[in-house]
């Protein structure tokens, strides 16, 4: 099917729900500088949340930003692989049980993938996207067969 | 602007600058604060890891049959904090950064070890067993009396001071 | 010296519709495989365009709820793929394919170079995001700037291509002129609109300098932002297909030339010349930030169009 080459060419999208933005540079190098090129995988960030395949959502889910999030993650087509970069996302990281937040990623949508680190190291999100590309394979052919 | 054409052309003609990962091997410095690695014939039980970890990481339990010792990697910040404050290096920081898991193992990413409790030589209380790092930090040379002395729960310890003193 | 003719077959499969898709696909993989070299990554392989249009095969495809014409919205990409197609079908490549052979078809040229931008703009405003106005602003600001550009640059081919009795307006008969007499390239009166049509290219094919209708600092994607799945493939091979227009028009315009008689040494010619126009365009890509909208209408009804009236005066008087 079309699956085997539909994966070569996966679209990132970042959601930034009140991270720190320790995660978010690193983001921004892994594809920006020539080091960690993230296009060899044929990837590309992209503007847009209707283009996006893999989701890298950073942050814990803060009060303000919970709304947002969730508008955001409903225009994301069909199928998409969702990732949570860094602790936050995840477990709340060092902002566990505090006031101002909303809970791990886990209660607004499923998560497929689990990149741990505060910051995270590229390196890794590379793991996590190669792990996501594998991932999102699958969810292509249950989606086209249903 | 020039600048940015000659660096263009310099870029073409000396190849590119990209690490080889994830198609080949990286360069991982010797101090990267990874995940923590621990090891349970060191740990003596005092809990300072739990105190000064700012995530709340590690949760140290106690009871009667011993201890237990647990770690989850998806909270743990790698401060460093724990491997500094450590007083016999039985918990420290490994360099390995390999941390992205499928979210069916998410609670599966854990150090997870119990230390059992040993029993006084002479009565049968449960003591936690001694290590030699912290004995050697304590009295500097472990002599055969220091170690008949570990053996003992403290109440037992007091007799014997008191029979060798006294009797 | 035996060339293709233009009928059904010139339409669909050579030299345009199916193989004009895929080269077109590979010269803006080229492109990108260019930019990162010069930027010192590795990049993606080269046929990474053709895989996206086949990823986006497989999304499903969202219509937003507050679109303010739904009929518009889902054609709108239609009308730039089919000016594209159109103008490759009428465009000659020297030695292959002798064009459309119409004695004035250089005039069709000009509405079908703004076709493309024409469905950006009917796109992006019947999706009734914010976004998607603000860069139609911009692209209508733009393309009113550089289209005087282009007319006054074929205006000066066209005469040049006369000799001295008027202006000739065939597109083949300037092929043949420039075969004949050497191409315009090498014509020192030429020179300076050879460097305003340069100007213009990057300007329409939305390359940094000109990055501005569709960047992702400000707009997010800009018109594009509400299409996902097939009329988003649409758009990428309109793209696609817009390069190699403004590739073979420029060869057309300016440096036709000749290697030999046969059809596949002048096709592999054609190629490499392509290749190496795309490099340029890669190199300049790879160096420059983007302009302001304010700074890029400025410089281009100034610099290019003072270079083509130079042309233009240099053609007429001399």
């Amino acid at each position: 099917m079309l699956s085997r080459y539909a994966i070569k060419s996966p679209w990132l999208f970042r959601i930034n729900t009140g991270s720190c933005n320790g995660c978010d540079v690193e983001l921004a190098t892994t594809a920006l500088i020539p080091r960690y090129d993230v296009e060899r995988l044929g990837c590309k960030y992209t503007g847009s949340p209707k283009h996006a395949d893999i989701v890298l959502v950073t942050g814990p889910i803060t009060v303000r930003s919970e709304s947002y999030l969730i508008r955001m993650l409903d225009e994301i087509p069909e199928p998409r692989v969702v990732v949570a970069i860094g602790i936050c996302p995840i477990s709340g990281g060092v902002y566990r049980d505090s006031y101002s937040i909303r809970g791990p990623l886990d209660r607004f949508v499923e998560v497929d993938v689990n990149v741990s680190g505060c910051p995270i190291r590229p390196q890794s999100i590379l793991d996590g996207v190669a792990q996501a590309i594998g991932i999102w394979k699958e969810k292509i052919k249950l989606f086209h067969e249903a | 602007m020039a600048q940015f054409f000659a660096i263009a052309i310099r870029n073409f003609l000396k190849g590119p600058t990209t690490d080889p990962y994830p198609f080949g091997e990286t360069y991982t410095p010797e101090n990267y604060r990874g995940i923590i690695a621990y090891s349970p014939e060191l740990c003596i039980g005092c809990g300072t890891c739990e105190y000064v970890c700012p995530s709340g990481a590690i949760k140290l339990r106690h009871d009667e049959t011993g201890m237990n010792f647990s770690y989850w990697l998806s909270t743990c910040c790698h401060c460093g904090n724990c491997g500094y404050y450590c007083p016999t290096d039985a918990v420290y920081n490994s360099n390995d950064f390999h941390t992205s898991r499928v979210q069916s193992e998410k609670y599966n990413a854990t150090i997870n070890d119990d230390i059992a409790s040993v029993q006084c030589s002479r009565c049968t209380a449960m003591i936690p067993r001694a290590v030699d790092a912290l004995l050697a930090r304590a009295y500097g040379e472990i002599t055969d009396k220091v170690r008949h002395r570990v053996t003992l729960c403290p109440d037992c310890r007091r007799l014997e001071q008191f029979e060798r003193m006294y009797l | 010296m035996i060339t293709l003719s233009a009928n059904i077959f010139a339409y669909l499969f050579f030299p345009g519709g199916m193989f004009a898709l895929l080269f077109g696909l590979l010269l803006l993989g080229m492109e990108r495989v260019a930019v990162a070299r010069f930027q010192g990554r590795i990049g993606p392989p080269i046929y990474q365009n053709l895989l996206d249009v086949i990823k986006l095969r497989t999304k499903e495809v969202l219509i937003p709820e507050d679109v303010t014409n739904r009929l518009m919205f889902s054609i709108a990409p239609v009308f730039g793929f089919v000016g594209m197609m159109t103008a490759i079908f009428i465009l000659p490549v020297s030695g292959v394919y002798d064009g459309s052979g119409a004695s004035s078809d250089l005039i069709v040229l000009i509405y079908l170079m703004a076709l493309p931008a024409v469905s950006h703009i009917l796109g992006g405003s019947s999706s009734g995001s914010t976004y998607a106005a603000i860069s139609v602003s911009r692209e209508v600001i733009l393309m009113f700037a550089y289209e005087i550009t282009f007319i006054i640059v074929l205006f000066t081919v066209a005469l040049q291509a006369g000799g001295g009795d008027g202006a000739l307006f065939s597109l083949k008969g300037i092929v043949d002129y420039q075969v004949q007499n050497g191409s315009f390239v090498s014509d020192i009166k030429m020179i300076p609109s050879f460097i305003a049509f340069v100007i213009f290219m990057l300007a329409t094919l939305e390359v940094p300098p000109f990055h501005i209708a569709e960047n992702d600092g400000d707009v997010m994607k800009g018109y594009l932002m509400e299409y996902s799945g097939m009329p988003l493939a649409l758009f990428e091979v309109t793209h696609a297909l817009k390069l190699i227009v403004l590739v073979t028009v420029l060869q057309v315009f300016f440096m036709p030339g000749l290697a030999g008689s046969s059809i596949l040494v002048n096709l592999l010619w054609y190629a490499g010349k392509s290749a190496a126009i795309v490099t340029g365009i890669a190199f300049v890509h790879a160096s420059m930030p983007s302009f302001r909208v304010d700074q890029a209408f400025k410089f281009l009804m100034i610099v290019p169009v003072l270079l083509a009236l130079l042309s233009l005066g240099l053609v007429l008087f001399l």
